[in-house]
């Protein structure tokens, strides 16, 4: 159930996702986010409450690729001697996959995370459309509409920078989760 | 006896190449068998293209008629999937869409796997200063989140339908590239490389007949698992309204602009659209995971 939903989360695209979240809320909750744009430090309150839709719609697509890598990297690492040690060193179940298990599967969801920081700035951009956000991604699309190629330039700059930063914190997380990992 | 020889060194085991019609046949069986949800991909991109071939003999309505009487009408037995609220039918308009869909990835996908194959087997076979500066370049390429990149060429290009296309191709190339690129280093190592070379074969004839044929399987591979993300890709260039032009109905001009206004009232006039869109996607997807399981010898079994 939850692997079907996962494959439909990357086959569904963000663009849907959103339209459909805000359709189920105002439907079956009655509720809207607060219209106008509100700054998380001005108004803490009104600011969470509208960044929460767009949240679940974004995080729906980079979650199904997250849970199929998690899930396939736990089902090897439970396979290894280790984690039968644990098991009849008497630890409780949780303890084992929390602590030996997930562990040592995280490294390629880690890596795969970080991958997804790109991916997470392409649906941005269409996130902030649904939602009118004020964001860089509404920003590109502002650009391209009024054909400013330099802020279009810059924008992508910025969003390529942020990617490669991101997958460098990647790569020094590794040392961290595993401490096998040095870099010289 | 010697030219059996001759054949098991040039074809690997794994290449695709030798694939006679009643070999296939029967390895289509096989993956019916060992892959049912991979098979159940197969028909729906099969049924979507069905649908697109035929969408201009077989719709129900004129998609482009508006028609004031009809507006946002709910599904009905007249128009399944409901209308508009120009009182255009959304059936016959999530029909037109899967053809702009599934014209734009092939043809993207035909153009990405050109330029990726072309570039990456050259570069491999050459190797020194052009292979470097190739595969800079597409470092380079591939920093880019793929969506950006696309949006960012289609406000290079302006916006058509051939333009998108060609968007997504170079967006694409550099994964194609870079899986091809890895494969056929590893037959440049091969023995029959050297016997080709040896009796005198030119560095193109060598390219296209021995180093081509053998990248096929991780060819379709990648190629597969881009489809998916390409027509995803298509969609919400179409639905910023970057895309195709506002006269092209595509699954994601479908959803966009002021569909957006009457979603919460009307949500068949998005919904239709939506689900093919992601049906088909999962369909390509699936039969792309079940591919790679099979012509991937090292994920064979899990």
């Amino acid at each position: 159930m939850l692997r079907g939903i996962a494959i439909l989360g990357l086959a569904a695209p963000s663009f849907f996702v959103g339209l459909v979240v805000v359709l189920v809320v105002s439907r079956y909750f009655d509720w809207l986010p607060p219209l106008g744009y509100a700054h998380i430090w001005n108004e803490p309150f009104k600011g969470f409450q509208q960044f929460i839709l767009p949240a679940i719609a974004l995080g729906f697509s980079s979650n199904g690729l997250l849970l199929r890598m998690t899930r396939t990297q736990l089902l090897e690492v439970l396979r290894e001697d280790y984690i039968r040690t644990a098991r009849a060193k008497g630890l409780t179940e949780s303890v084992v996959i929390a602590r030996h298990g997930m562990r040592n599967a995280f490294l390629p969801v880690v890596t795969v995370g970080g991958l997804q920081i790109g991916g997470l700035f392409s649906g941005a951009v269409v996130i902030e459309t649904i939602f009118n956000l004020p964001g860089v991604g509404r920003g590109l699309i502002q650009g391209v509409f009024s054909r400013d190629l330099p802020l279009i330039e810059a924008y992508v700059m910025y969003f390529a920078v942020v990617a490669l930063v991101a997958n460098l914190l990647v790569d020094l997380t590794y040392g961290w989760i595993d401490p096998r990992i040095r870099y010289e | 006896m010697k030219r059996q020889a001759e054949r098991t060194l040039v074809t690997s085991p794994n290449s695709l190449a030798q694939l006679t019609p009643a070999r296939s046949g029967k390895a289509a069986i096989r993956f019916l068998r060992v892959k049912p949800l991979g098979a159940a991909g197969v028909v729906i991109v099969l049924v979507a293209a069905l649908v697109a071939l035929v969408a201009p003999l077989a719709v129900p309505h004129d998609p482009w008629e508006l028609n004031s009487s009809t507006i946002l009408q709910s599904p009905n037995t007249t128009f399944w999937f409901g209308t508009d609220m120009l009182g255009r039918d959304i059936l016959s308009r999530t029909m037109y869409g899967a053809r702009i869909s599934l014209l734009v990835a092939l043809v993207s996908l035909l153009g990405a796997s050109f330029i990726g194959t072309a570039v990456s087997i050259t570069s491999a076979y050459f190797g020194g200063w052009y292979d470097l500066v190739v595969q800079r370049f597409v470092d380079a390429l591939t920093a880019f989140p793929s969506l950006l990149l696309a949006i960012a060429l289609m406000a290079a290009f302006g916006q058509s339908l051939t333009n998108v296309m060609l968007a997504l191709a170079v967006v694409f190339s550099p994964r194609i590239t870079r899986v091809v690129r890895s494969a056929a280093l590893g037959i440049m190592q091969t023995p029959y490389i050297d016997a080709a070379r040896a009796i005198g074969a030119s560095d193109l004839r060598i390219m296209v007949r021995h180093i081509l044929p053998n990248t096929l399987a991780p060819l379709i591979v990648i190629a597969t698992a881009s489809v998916g993300t390409m027509i995803i890709v298509e969609a919400s260039l179409s639905f910023l309204g970057v895309g195709t032009p506002a006269n092209v109905i595509s699954w994601g001009s479908l959803l966009s602009g002021e569909v957006q206004q009457f979603f919460a009232t009307a949500p068949w006039i998005g919904l239709f659209p939506g689900f093919a869109l992601t049906l088909v996607v999962f369909g390509i997807n699936v039969f792309g995971d079940s591919l790679r399981d099979v012509l991937d010898p090292r994920l064979r079994g899990t």
